[in-house]
C-alpha cells in the first residue's frame, strides 16, 4: 500500500507511522460505511448481503489491526515532532477500538439474524448512521491533524483541531439523546417480545452508544496529543 | 516456585528481580487455565462441593499473581539493563494477569448461580475450553522460550522464533473464535427451551470464555512489541 499523496504526514514522513495512522483510521472508516449498508441489509432482511456486507467489516477489522503492529512496531523512539509516543500509542488504540465495535455489532445481528421491533426500527437505524457519522468525523479531526503537521503546528491548526473536536462530542451527545429515547420506546413494548431478543436489542444499542463514545475518545486523544 | 529458582532471568538478575515474578506469574495464570477444566467437569457432574473448592484455588492463583504483579511494578528499576523498555513490560505483566481475572470471573458466576451447561452442548463446550487453555499454555510457552533464549544470550534469531510461536497463538485463538461461533449458533437454536435467564448467563459465559484466548493472544501481541524494539 502506497500512502494517501498529498499528504502532509506522507510528504514530512515518509514511510513512517503517521502514514499507517491515517490509513488506520480509513480502514475504520471503511468499516463505518460498512456497518451504515449493513444496517440496511438487516432492516429489509437480506441476509446474504447481511453476511457479505459483515464479512467486508472483518477484512477492515484486520486490515486496521495489521496497520496497529506496523505502527506499533516501527514507532522510532524519538520523534521529531512535537507529539509524545505514548499519546500517539493511545490515540492508534482508540481508532482501533471503534473498528472492534463494529464488528461485534454486525456479528451479533448476524449470527442471531437480529430484527428490531416496527416501533424502533427506524430509530435505530437513524441512531446508527449518528455513530457512524460521528465516525465519519473522527476521521476528517484526523485529517485536519494531518494538515496542522503540514503547517508546523500554528494556534489557528489547534483551533480547527478544537472546532472538529466540538462537532464530534456534538454528534457523540446526539447518539445519547437517540438512545434514551430508543430505551424508552422499547421499554414501553418489551413485554411483547421474547426476553432474550429483547435482552440482545438493549445490547445492540448499548454498542451503538459505544460506537459514538469511542468516536469521540478519539478527538479528546488528538487534543490531548496537540495539547501536551 | 521452585521452578523459577531455575530461571536464567532470575540467575541474571539475582533474587527478587522482575523478570523472575513475570515468570512465576504466567505459571499462576496458567495454573489457574488449569484448574478451569477440573471445574468445569465439576460443574458438569454437579459435584458443587468440589466445583467451590476449586474456585477456591482459582481465587487464590488471582490473589497471587496480584501480588506478584504489584511486586512487579514496585520494585521495576527505572533503568534496566536490557533490551527491554519498562512500560513494555508493565503493558505485558498487565495483559497476563487479565487472562486471571476473567478465568476468575468465570468460576466465580458458573459457582454462584450452580450454572450448568445444557447436555448436547457439553460436548462443543469442552472443546471450546480446552482450545481457550491451549492458547493459555501457548503464551506460557512463548515466555519460557524468552527465558531461554536469555539465557543462551541471544545466540538464536529471537524474533523469529517469538514471531512462529506468536502465529501459533493466532491459530489457536482462532480456533477458539470458531468454536464459539458453533456453540452460539446450537444455543441460539434451543434458547426457547430454556428459562431466559439461564440462557442469557450461559451466553455471558460463552463470551467470557472467549475473552480469556483474546487476552492470552494479547500477551503475544505485547512480548512481539516488547522484542521488536
Amino acid at each position: 500500500m502506497t500512502p494517501p499523496t498529498g499528504s502532509a504526514l506522507s510528504r514530512v514522513f515518509a514511510k513512517s507511522p503517521f502514514a499507517a495512522l491515517s490509513r488506520h483510521i480509513e480502514a475504520v472508516n471503511d468499516g463505518a460505511e460498512l456497518l451504515a449498508d449493513f444496517l440496511i441489509a438487516a432492516q429489509t432482511s437480506d441476509w446474504k448481503r447481511a453476511a457479505r456486507l459483515h464479512e467486508t467489516i472483518v477484512a477492515a477489522e484486520h486490515r486496521a489491526d495489521e496497520l496497529k503492529d506496523e505502527i506499533r512496531l516501527h514507532l522510532p523512539r524519538r520523534l521529531f515532532l512535537p507529539v509524545s509516543r505514548a499519546d500517539l500509542l493511545e490515540l492508534i488504540e482508540a481508532q482501533d477500538k471503534i473498528v472492534n465495535k463494529i464488528k461485534d455489532i454486525s456479528g451479533l445481528m448476524l449470527g442471531r439474524r437480529m430484527e428490531f421491533p416496527a416501533d424502533v426500527d427506524t430509530a435505530i437505524r437513524e441512531y446508527g448512521d449518528t455513530a457512524i457519522a460521528a465516525v465519519a468525523e473522527s476521521r476528517h479531526l484526523l485529517a485536519e491533524f494531518d494538515a496542522l503537521l503540514g503547517a508546523g503546528f500554528t494556534r489557528d491548526g489547534e483551533d480547527v483541531i478544537s472546532a472538529s473536536a466540538g462537532r464530534l462530542s456534538q454528534l457523540e451527545k446526539q447518539a445519547d439523546r437517540q438512545e434514551i429515547d430508543i430505551r424508552q420506546a422499547l421499554l414501553a413494548i418489551e413485554g411483547d417480545y421474547a426476553p432474550l431478543d429483547v435482552m440482545f436489542i438493549y445490547r445492540v444499542i448499548d454498542w451503538i452508544g459505544t460506537l459514538a463514545d469511542r468516536a469521540d475518545r478519539v478527538g479528546t486523544r488528538l487534543q490531548i496529543l496537540v495539547t501536551h | 516456585m521452585d521452578i523459577s529458582k531455575a530461571s536464567p532471568l532470575s540467575r541474571l538478575f539475582g533474587g527478587g528481580s522482575p523478570f523472575e515474578a513475570l515468570s512465576e506469574h504466567i505459571r499462576q495464570v496458567d495454573r489457574g487455565a488449569d484448574l478451569l477444566t477440573n471445574f468445569f467437569n465439576a460443574s458438569t457432574e454437579g459435584d458443587w462441593d468440589r466445583a467451590g473448592a476449586l474456585y477456591t484455588e482459582i481465587s487464590e492463583c488471582e490473589h497471587e499473581a496480584d501480588d506478584l504483579k504489584d511486586r512487579i511494578r514496585l520494585n521495576l528499576p527505572n533503568t534496566l539493563f536490557l533490551p527491554i523498555s519498562r512500560s513494555d513490560l508493565l503493558e505485558l505483566v498487565e495483559a497476563q494477569d487479565k487472562i486471571i481475572n476473567k478465568i476468575k470471573d468465570i468460576a466465580g458466576l458458573m459457582t454462584g448461580r450452580r450454572m450448568q451447561f445444557p447436555p448436547n452442548l457439553l460436548a462443543p463446550i469442552n472443546k471450546y475450553i480446552q482450545v481457550t487453555i491451549d492458547t493459555v499454555h501457548q503464551a506460557r510457552k512463548v515466555l519460557e522460550e524468552l527465558d531461554d533464549v536469555l539465557e543462551s544470550g541471544f545466540g538464536r534469531n529471537i524474533s523469529e522464533m517469538i514471531e512462529d510461536m506468536v502465529v501459533e497463538l493466532g491459530k489457536l485463538e482462532k480456533r477458539a473464535d470458531e468454536e464459539q461461533i458453533a456453540i452460539r449458533r446450537s444455543l441460539l437454536a434451543q434458547e426457547s427451551e430454556l428459562p431466559p435467564l439461564e440462557v442469557m448467563f450461559l451466553y455471558q459465559i460463552i463470551d467470557w470464555i472467549g475473552t480469556v484466548s483474546d487476552r492470552a493472544e494479547r500477551v503475544g501481541a505485547r512480548l512481539q512489541i516488547m522484542m521488536a524494539r
